[in-house]
């Protein structure tokens, strides 16, 4: 059976064709999902915000025009679905002594080592808040403006969350790379 | 200029085009979530005509109930413009409001007589006792018809006419009449029988409702306002009579906002204790319908639907211990025969710590059951009311708590999510709230005030556990007294 093209999918989506609408969430879960992973705390969570996500991407599919793409339509529907839960449960204020962390910078080698889940883990093992902006700012590529506007704080607020996400994260590689060859050099 | 980092660079790198298998539950959920939503879509699509139909059928019979039953009253005022203009079939007891200038005074067709050389109107017999004179005013504007006896008793009914008044008319009747005296021109109006054939009853009614009353009150209030005797037959544009009602039946819709908390009792003493560890204070939205009847006590009773739902966030940090012991034997062996043995036993204990979040929602209808009691000031209404309310409690979305035994024997709690879960329970619970309100208009009111609902018993319940909860939170109240019908 040939693929369905996007066009294909989107119109049998509106007929409320379940066939389309399985075809549709199929080629999309498993990106969406790793989306999903990383502005979730747990799989738990992560799984609820692709419900939610897709459920918004079927009921508003009228809306999408078919001048873009479907996959970078569907995924700013995920990512806004993360920020509103995010924005839903932000009452609950993080704090971490971040003072003492180390400047180092991370050796490429040990970054070069870690796969998609290692990057996952350290992703979702970041705060609710530091966790959204790095996200937002480093891999979908927004910037500070925007994202400052999309969660309802300051500019600056997104700039020092960045940076504290960024420093959290060289710590914990740098614990990881440590752990790494320090075990290389026992095995020698 | 974008800043960069290495950082950055290493996690877009990684997880930009990252793709992660989801569990086969997602899929199943989006489906029944779609299905909930698209069978209220459903039920729009079919029932909306419905809908709409009945909102056009009802919304005017609604209107002829509320004013059929209190007839509606014109004033005095709002005739004016068609005496004004001259008009020869303008109403009564208009001319004499307008004062206008000599010569130019209107003359309604069956209305008034003047002494103006250029007026030769007749006053019809009807009203005209025998012996009548024609008087001029002081003013020299106007004159009027008065009996000589009318002077000192304006309020003897004429001759022919009906005269049986009821204790409610001679109040009336008393008070035209000194009316009457006092300005006499305002006696040249109709000479037809209106109110009680009496025409200075109308004219104590028309000028009440002239002075100071540009949208007079209709209805019972306007009624009560004006101080109005009951109709007498013939009468035209007044209401029948009126008895004040015991009591009204009313409609009203209720929102809220409450902050619960729950009590979890049940068998199993641990999972009681999870469940009040793990859960906080909670917000909820509620809306309802009440109807009701209150009296003039100002006692009044009310029943209903409520329902009330919510989200919370549960936060559990399970910490566990799990103990496994390592036997390591060494036996020295000589030509068959074992020389020696050793074992050494190595305890591995293992720590696990995981915070789990949840999200969890849950639904309760409520019917209550509420007695209350108020009091009103002006316009301002106070009081207060209890009540007592079954409800069906439903956790739409949640957790469980899993406990698992591990090879040591060490009970593992872990939280385990559940989605749609069918868990629900019902119990009954008494409800206290402190009502402010304002009166908008005759028949509709606004009121607001604290309400404290606490769970008293589960009556039906499932599973281990059960939830009594305990909302504190604010109700708005908007409630429309229903028109009576005369009987």
């Amino acid at each position: 059976m040939r693929e369905l093209t996007e066009r294909e999918l989107v119109e049998g989506c509106l007929r409320e064709d379940r066939r389309c609408q399985e075809a549709l969430y199929k080629r999309y879960a498993r990106r969406m999902y790793a989306v999903c992973l990383r502005y979730a705390r747990h799989e738990l969570e992560a799984q609820d915000m692709m419900q939610e996500g897709f459920v918004r991407v079927f009921d508003k599919l009228g809306g999408f025009r078919q001048d873009g793409s479907l996959e970078g339509w569907v995924r700013r529907i995920m990512v806004h679905t993360a920020i509103n839960q995010y924005r839903r449960k932000s009452f609950q204020q993080e704090r971490f002594g971040l003072e003492k962390l180390p400047e180092d910078p991370v050796a490429a080698t040990a970054l070069a080592e870690l796969g998609e889940r290692e990057l996952l883990a350290l992703v979702a093992g970041l705060p609710d808040g530091y966790r959204t902006v790095f996200n937002l700012f480093a891999i979908e590529g927004y910037d500070h403006a925007e994202i400052a506007s999309m969660l309802g704080c300051g500019e600056s607020t997104s700039r020092s969350q960045l940076a504290k996400a960024r420093r959290m994260l060289q710590e914990r590689i740098h614990a990881i790379h440590l752990t790494t060859h320090e075990g290389k050099a026992s095995d020698r | 200029m974008r800043e960069r980092h290495p950082i950055d660079d290493i996690f877009r790198r990684g997880l930009a085009a990252a793709e992660v298998e989801p569990p086969a539950s997602v899929w199943a959920g989006v489906l029944r979530q779609r299905a909930g939503r698209h069978r209220l879509v459903v039920v729009w699509r079919r029932f909306r005509w419905m809908g709409l139909l009945a909102l056009l059928i009802g919304a005017p019979l609604l209107w002829w109930v509320r004013t059929d039953a209190p007839a509606r009253i014109t004033p005095a005022s709002a005739q004016a413009p068609a005496a004004r203009s001259g008009s020869v079939n303008a109403p009564m007891g208009a001319s004499d409001r307008s004062s206008p200038p000599a010569g130019t005074v209107p003359v309604p067709a069956h209305a008034t007589t003047s002494s103006t050389p250029s007026s030769s109107a007749r006053i019809p017999d009807a009203t005209t006792a025998p012996g009548a004179t024609t008087s001029r005013a002081t003013d020299g504007r106007s004159t009027a018809a008065v009996a000589p006896d009318e002077r000192a008793r304006p309020s003897t009914a004429p001759v022919g006419t009906n005269n049986h008044f009821t204790a409610a008319e001679r109040i009336g009747h008393e008070r035209s009449s000194t009316r009457a005296q006092k300005v006499p021109e305002r006696e040249r109006t109709s000479s037809k029988s209106t109110f009680g054939g009496s025409a200075a009853g109308v004219l104590w009614m028309t000028d009440r409702l002239s002075v100071g009353d540009a949208e007079p009150m209709t209805g019972r209030r306007s009624a009560l306002a004006h101080g109005m005797p009951a109709a007498a037959p013939g009468a035209r544009n007044l209401p029948a009579s009126y008895v004040l009602p015991r009591a009204d039946w009313w409609l009203a819709v209720v929102a809220g906002r409450f902050d619960r908390s729950r009590l979890w009792k049940g068998s199993d003493p641990e999972l009681v204790s999870a469940r009040t560890a793990v859960e906080g204070h909670t917000g909820e939205w509620h809306w309802g319908l009440w109807a009701g009847r209150r009296w003039r006590s100002g006692t009044w009773f009310g029943a209903g639907v409520e329902h009330t739902g919510g989200r919370s966030t549960y936060e559990r940090f399970d910490q566990s211990q799990q103990v496994s012991a390592l036997v390591n034997t060494s036996i020295a062996i000589f030509e068959n025969i074992v020389l020696a043995t050793q074992s050494d036993t190595l305890f591995v204990v293992q720590e696990r710590a995981e915070t789990t979040m949840i999200n969890g929602r849950s639904s309760t209808w409520r019917v209550p059951l509420l007695l209350g009691w108020e009091r009103g000031v002006r316009r301002w209404v106070f009081g207060a009311h209890l009540g007592l309310a079954v409800e069906w409690q439903r956790m739409r979305d949640g957790y469980l708590f899993v406990e698992e035994w591990s090879e040591g024997g060490t009970v593992v709690q872990r939280t385990e999510r559940v989605r749609d879960a069918d868990r629900s329970f019902g119990l009954v619970s008494a409800q206290l709230a402190l009502d402010g309100g304002f009166q908008l208009t005759e028949h509709w009111r606004i009121t607001a005030g604290p309400v404290y609902q606490a769970g008293l018993g589960v009556v039906i319940g499932e599973g281990a556990v059960q939830a009594l909860p305990t909302r504190l939170g604010g109700q708005l109240r908007l409630s429309v007294d229903l028109p009576h019908r005369n009987r």
